[in-house]
């Protein structure tokens, strides 16, 4: 048995006769913090619900510490894997509790009610994602930093060994985007391994391995610096990339486009 | 509910209240009717005087045909408000009462004495044709199930409103009486029996479905990560509520407004926790239409049907409920 997170020959999309992901194959260590990058439309969240055994694939496989997550019950499923779409309804009545409890479900039996053991584990989750004091508060009176916390508590409160993450950094500001980073870290340092689409690349090159789709939907996986080099990203996201160094940090890709000032007549601030 | 989420003890509560309330409607149901009766003579039990068989032979059974219908309703209103995530849902949305009302127009226009099996199968007729209408292979989505619920309750509307033109000015009378909603005279057991273990039954196969409800509520993607089998799921909720649409119009024809408003007040109390709702609707409705039946058959010369108070009363109460309740709590914020 292989551990971390494998796909192979993944074939994936809405139609068969023209998939999205085509022969996709790659792997991420157990215990690490991975990142997807590739442009907008190219079948990131589609090979993410595929990884995570809610779309079936066309062809090919994905192994989870060598389970197919296509193969199993949800309930099963759902202590393997944990899945945060890039964007869901927000109840915005309920108590991030009672949320997160929700997904307890996939756990528990016919008898209608949660368990001592179930609202441990909401408890716990929320901690784990420093959002516990917010247990009481309604999703509906929180800002999206603290949403997006309770968010990934709900995510992997089945207590999933693997995570899989649309974008959960996008809408939030520079703070909040590294302080999500610094979360998943210190998950992947209890043993979670996570998978994570971004666009935020400084800090995508901090993560232990790097995905990248190409613009012909090809998946190359290696560590960042390998993976997310200047030529690979300006050809996959069709703009010119530069590495940039700030005094004492890893130098990280910023892309290179005209910026709007230099075409536009210059005008007072 | 606190930090807790809800919890059996909760339940309970909720349901020891519940069956309360019940009670006090169905002694305000046997009381309360067009005539006074000697309670002297009611509680001797010897039919032999006419104020015994008043009550128990005629405000009873009536009492719970209105007990049945009311939770019925009020169910098949929270099951489609959840299936088509719409709060202007109710158990007559998706066109299954359109389906009996028409039925009980063709056979009331023939001259037939009782509305109620046709009507139950017109019920059946528009539960097929709006179940495959809503593509069940694509899961009955929430606005493809909406439209063409929608469509059939509309194409339904304007045969019922043909079948009018052309019946008889006496049978007319009767297809509007039965259109209003409203108990008849009398009822044969085996009916009020069969609609009681109907709706029993389906309230207590929806509250061991509570949570799924909480999902679904949500979205069908929640649900599916969190080991729902959402297609399956939301045909057993498109069936429950279109059993029970067809349960409460065949004993009393389309009574307006319970399953529309009584989810939606219990909301406003109780939160949208369903383990909560479910039961505390089912009660609500069935002592909510018994009152309404009761009152409408005394405060006028002559018994009006319930269908004629329930809008009418319930109305107005809710919009000033409204105003003051939690509506976030409610999920009637967005």
């Amino acid at each position: 048995m292989t551990e971390g997170m494998e796909v192979f020959g993944l074939s994936a999309g809405h139609v068969a006769s023209n998939p999205v992901i085509r022969d996709a194959s790659a792997k991420l260590g157990s215990g690490r913090l991975g990142c997807m990058v590739g442009r907008n439309g190219v079948g990131k969240s589609t090979l993410l619900e595929t990884i995570a055994g809610l779309r079936a694939p066309f062809a090919g496989r994905v192994r989870l510490d060598g389970v197919d997550p296509h193969a199993i019950s949800a309930p099963v499923r759902a202590g393997l894997v944990g899945y945060l779409p890039q964007a869901d309804v927000v109840p915005r009545g309920l108590s991030a509790l009672d949320y997160v409890l929700l997904a307890r479900r996939a756990l528990q039996g016919p008898w209608p009610f949660d368990r001592d053991e179930d609202v441990a584990a909401a408890h716990a989750a929320l901690e784990a994602c420093c959002a516990d004091p917010l247990a009481d508060r309604r999703l509906g009176a929180m800002s999206g930093g603290e949403l997006q916390r309770v968010r990934l508590a709900q995510a992997m409160v089945g207590g999933a060994r693997f995570l899989l993450l649309d974008e959960p950094s996008s809408h939030l500001d520079p703070r909040h985007r590294i302080e999500t980073f610094a979360l998943l870290r210190g998950l992947v340092d209890r043993g979670i391994t996570a998978l994570v689409v971004t666009h935020d690349l400084d800090l995508a090159t901090g993560c232990d391995a790097a995905w990248l789709i190409g613009a012909d939907g090809a998946l190359t996986s290696g560590s960042p610096d390998d993976v997310l080099t200047p030529e690979a990203l300006g050809a996959a996201f069709g703009v010119p990339f530069q590495l940039a160094t700030a005094e004492g940090r890893k130098p990280i890709p910023v892309p290179m486009g005209p910026t709007l000032r230099a075409n536009a007549r210059r005008r007072e601030p | 509910m606190g930090s807790e989420g809800v919890r059996p003890r909760d339940v309970a509560v909720v349901v020891g209240a519940g069956v309360g309330v019940l009670a006090l409607a169905f002694a305000f149901a046997l009381a309360t009717g067009p005539t006074s009766v000697d309670w002297g003579r009611v509680l001797t039990f010897d039919r032999t005087w006419l104020d015994a068989r008043k009550v128990w032979d005629h405000r009873l059974p009536r009492a719970v045909a209105a007990a049945i219908t009311g939770a019925a309703l009020a169910l098949g209103g929270v099951v489609f408000q959840v299936l088509v995530r719409n709060p202007l849902a109710s158990p007559y949305i998706l066109g299954i009462s359109a389906g009996g009302s028409l039925g009980a127009a063709i056979a009331l226009a023939f001259g037939a004495a009782f509305a109620g099996p046709a009507a139950f199968l017109g019920c059946l007729a528009a539960v097929a044709v709006v179940f495959v209408a809503g593509n069940p292979r694509g899961a009955l989505k929430s606005t493809s199930l909406l439209l063409a619920g929608v469509i059939v309750n509309a194409t339904l509307s304007a045969a019922i409103t043909f079948v009018n033109l052309v019946a008889a000015p006496s049978d007319r009378d009767r297809i509007l009486r039965w259109l209003v909603g409203g108990f008849p005279e009398a009822f044969e057991t085996s009916s009020l029996l069969s609609g009681a273990m109907v709706t029993a039954s389906l309230a207590v196969f929806m509250f061991l479905r509570s949570r799924e409800l909480n999902l679904i509520a949500v979205s069908d993607g929640l649900a599916a990560r969190s080991g729902v089998d959402v297609r399956r799921m939301r045909i057993e909720f498109f069936l429950t509520g279109s059993a029970l649409t067809a349960a409460a119009v065949t004993l009393a024809g389309p009574i307006p407004f319970v399953g529309l408003v009584v989810p939606h007040v219990v909301r406003l109390f109780l939160g949208s926790d369903h383990r909560l709702t479910v039961p505390v609707s089912v009660f609500g409705g069935a002592a909510f239409v018994m009152v309404a039946d009761a009152s409408a058959a005394s405060i006028w010369r002559e018994p009006l049907p319930a269908g004629v108070l329930t809008a009418a009363i319930g109305g107005p109460m809710f919009l000033v409920m409204l105003r003051s309740a939690d509506k976030e709590k409610a999920g009637l914020d967005d």
